[in-house]
């Protein structure tokens, strides 16, 4: 028999109830399932690897390796793109799901790195062709700044509303998404008029400017290298 | 028993057959035979089909602009070489072809060793030569779209792509390579000569 009078643990109503909004709800959920694009094109995704092993196991933080975009919540750019990999990528992006998130992995895919100055074919950032909420330096970064990377981006996902778009901190993700029509309900914050001069429309059918570089993005470990 | 030939031997048996190979030696590097383009395949057949040479590995085909490098006598030719190797005899063997800066053409071997398709491409995508009879002559490292070919000593770099500007906002450099665009250069002080390098 059960003595109803020793309390239990789990008994008592007021334990057994959370009371939040939608949107911490979803937010929590995100932020705890942030499934990555297996994804990588240099020696980071060596560390990328390192980091989804074993040693690191970054699965304790709910992030599980996916291997196609369209069950992707982010996008760990790790490695040198090149101009001719960067539709690529884009095209990657694109069939990512909202909310989506991109991790900038490294020198090179920061700002070119090594190839900033004298290849014709690397493209100097990654930035230029997808917005990046989080920058990691390094060449390549180890698997800990990777994991320092993460946790800073789970704090903007903690804070990302997808009810509640206005309650959103501006500086959520840099301001260069916003021309792509990534993230509706920001529409205005920024626009043709901070669109770098000479940048061209994107010739894959993207009407809207590229607006490059723009806005505040998160830094972890003193910024971009 | 070897049956590998050594250079001379190797040079001796191409010669009469095509007089105009020139053999070319150097004190620091691997001798070798200096073909004229319209040659170039019955050579290459030669030196495949003849029992005593039997090159049937094409090790590598690659080429060089030598346009600024330090050649005597100075040249603006492409060149491109050929590194054959025989499995059979256990021998190698270097050729190479000079093509006319502005009328790069040589012909394609892609039908002698298969394995030329993809090097000649890649020649051409970056040096600009063209090879003629190649079955399928289009860029295979820089989008099909690119304008130059970016090994060529006088190759501009592009100031965007795609759309996509070249530099970040703000960054340049002094000494970099000229892009499209770019005011001229001013004229610079004369560098120090330095040593003739005995080449191609």
């Amino acid at each position: 028999m059960v003595d109803p009078g020793i309390a239990r643990p789990g008994n008592d109503p007021d334990e057994q109830v959370l009371v939040t909004t939608v949107d911490e709800f979803l937010a929590w959920g995100k932020e705890n399932s942030l499934f990555y694009l297996l994804f990588a094109t240099a020696c980071c995704g060596i560390e990328l690897m390192q980091t989804g092993g074993p040693r690191y196991d970054v699965d304790r933080l709910g992030m599980i390796p996916r291997a196609t975009p369209r069950q992707a919540d982010l996008m760990i750019v790790a490695g040198t793109i090149t101009h001719k990999m960067a539709s690529r990528v884009r095209t990657l992006w694109e069939q990512m799901t909202e909310p989506r998130w991109v991790v900038s992995m490294g020198s090179c895919a920061n700002s070119g790195g090594p190839f900033s100055k004298w290849s014709y074919s690397v493209l100097n950032g990654v930035d230029k062709y997808i917005p990046v909420d989080v920058y990691i330096p390094g060449c390549p970064p180890r698997p800990e700044a990777l994991i320092d990377g993460v946790m800073a981006l789970r704090e903007r996902v903690r804070k990302y509303r997808t009810l509640g778009m206005r309650d959103r901190d501006p500086h959520v993700v840099q301001g260069g998404d916003c021309a792509f029509g990534s993230h509706p309900g920001r529409d205005g914050a920024c626009g043709p008029s901070s669109a770098a001069p000479g940048a061209l429309a994107m010739s894959r059918g993207d009407e809207s400017p590229r607006t490059p570089q723009s806005g505040k993005p998160a830094q972890v470990n003193g910024g971009p290298a | 028993m070897s049956t590998a030939l050594a250079f001379a031997a190797i040079a001796e048996q191409v010669k009469s057959a095509h007089p105009s190979v020139e053999a070319r030696e150097s004190d620091n590097r691997q001798p070798w035979l200096l073909v004229p383009a319209a040659d170039l395949p019955a050579v290459a057949r030669l030196l495949r089909d003849a029992p005593a040479l039997r090159f049937d590995s094409l090790a590598d085909l690659t080429g060089w602009d030598l346009a600024k490098f330090p050649a005597t006598p100075p040249s603006t030719d492409i060149a491109v070489a050929y590194y054959l190797h025989s499995l059979a005899h256990r021998h190698h063997l270097t050729l190479k072809v000079m093509a006319p800066r502005d009328a790069a053409q040589v012909p394609s071997v892609s039908g002698v060793w298969a394995v030329a398709n993809y090097f000649e491409r890649e020649v051409y995508d970056l040096l600009g030569v063209a090879f003629t009879g190649h079955p399928n002559l289009k860029r295979i490292m820089c989008p099909d779209d690119w304008i130059g070919h970016p090994l060529r000593k006088d190759y501009v770099y592009p100031q965007a792509y795609n759309g996509i500007a070249h530099l970040r906002d703000g960054q340049h450099f002094e000494d970099a390579p000229p892009r499209v665009g770019d005011p001229p250069p001013a004229p610079a002080a004369a560098a120090p000569a330095k040593p003739p390098v005995k080449s191609a």
